[in-house]
């Protein structure tokens, strides 16, 4: 399973934000599961199964109809952790 | 690596703006002066925001202002301002006190000065501090990770 942290330019935020989902997911003790970023370009050539990014691009994230995690604060680990925890229940892998 | 970049040549406080462009302009302003970039990386800036939206304020009252490498950067460089009074770009994260400019060279230079940076943001009281204090001094500690009271 691959998540996919994307952000406009795929530099900036899209990196800080791949940090947390990483220090999240070990703390899940979640193996298996590899994590890169990107720009909003490449996301859908990307094949990831699970797309993170900020609130305002989430919109054009869902249209490639993958799970999508959308963030309004990416300083807030609790609301990250809840929605990571979610979509790796129905995905199978928690 | 953080205290490399963020020094009291690219850090101010209390700087005033009343718009999203001024918020872009004022962050690049020390860039341009230490040559980190090219004058067109400030539209390449405008551009990304006009192509996908307000994704940049990426926390409450915080914007991470950035181009990519090929928009005109020049060498690795960040800079960092908070503002005299907020301002409201129509983001959820308003009102904008906060503002880190970034320079990229590449994909991967900045990376340590990044994760520095998100370690900092995360300790609430740092982050607070950050957005409001008007000493020049309190927020060159802050950002060399010197507890400060």
């Amino acid at each position: 399973m691959k998540i996919m942290v994307c952000c406009g330019s795929g530099l900036g935020s899209s990196f800080m934000i791949q940090m947390n989902v990483e220090k999240i997911l070990k703390e899940l003790s979640v193996s298996g599961v590899e994590v890169d970023h990107c720009d909003l370009g490449s996301a859908k050539g990307s094949g990831a199964d699970v797309f993170v990014g900020t609130r305002d691009i989430a919109g054009e994230l869902q249209q490639i109809g993958k799970p999508v995690i959308s963030l309004t604060n990416m300083l807030d680990q609790d609301n990250l952790r809840t929605q990571l925890n979610e979509v790796l229940a129905k995905e199978g892998i928690l | 690596m953080i205290e490399r970049l963020l020094n009291k040549h690219t850090v101010r406080v209390q700087v005033s703006c009343a718009t999203r462009d001024d918020l872009i302009h004022e962050g690049l302003r020390d860039l341009l002066a230490q040559g980190c970039v090219e004058e067109r990386y400030e539209k390449a800036i405008q551009k990304a925001f006009e192509a996908h939206g307000n994704y940049m304020a990426i926390a409450p009252g915080f914007l991470l202002s950035h181009a990519r490498p090929e928009d005109g950067v020049l060498a690795l460089g960040m800079s960092c301002i908070n503002l005299k009074e907020g301002v409201s770009i129509g983001s959820e994260n308003d009102p904008i006190r906060l503002v880190i400019t970034l320079a990229a060279k590449d994909n991967t230079s900045h990376i340590t000065a990044l994760q520095e940076l998100m370690h900092l943001l995360m300790d609430e009281d740092v982050f607070e501090q950050l957005k409001t204090t008007d000493s020049l001094d309190t927020m060159l500690s802050l950002l060399k990770g010197e507890e400060t009271k």
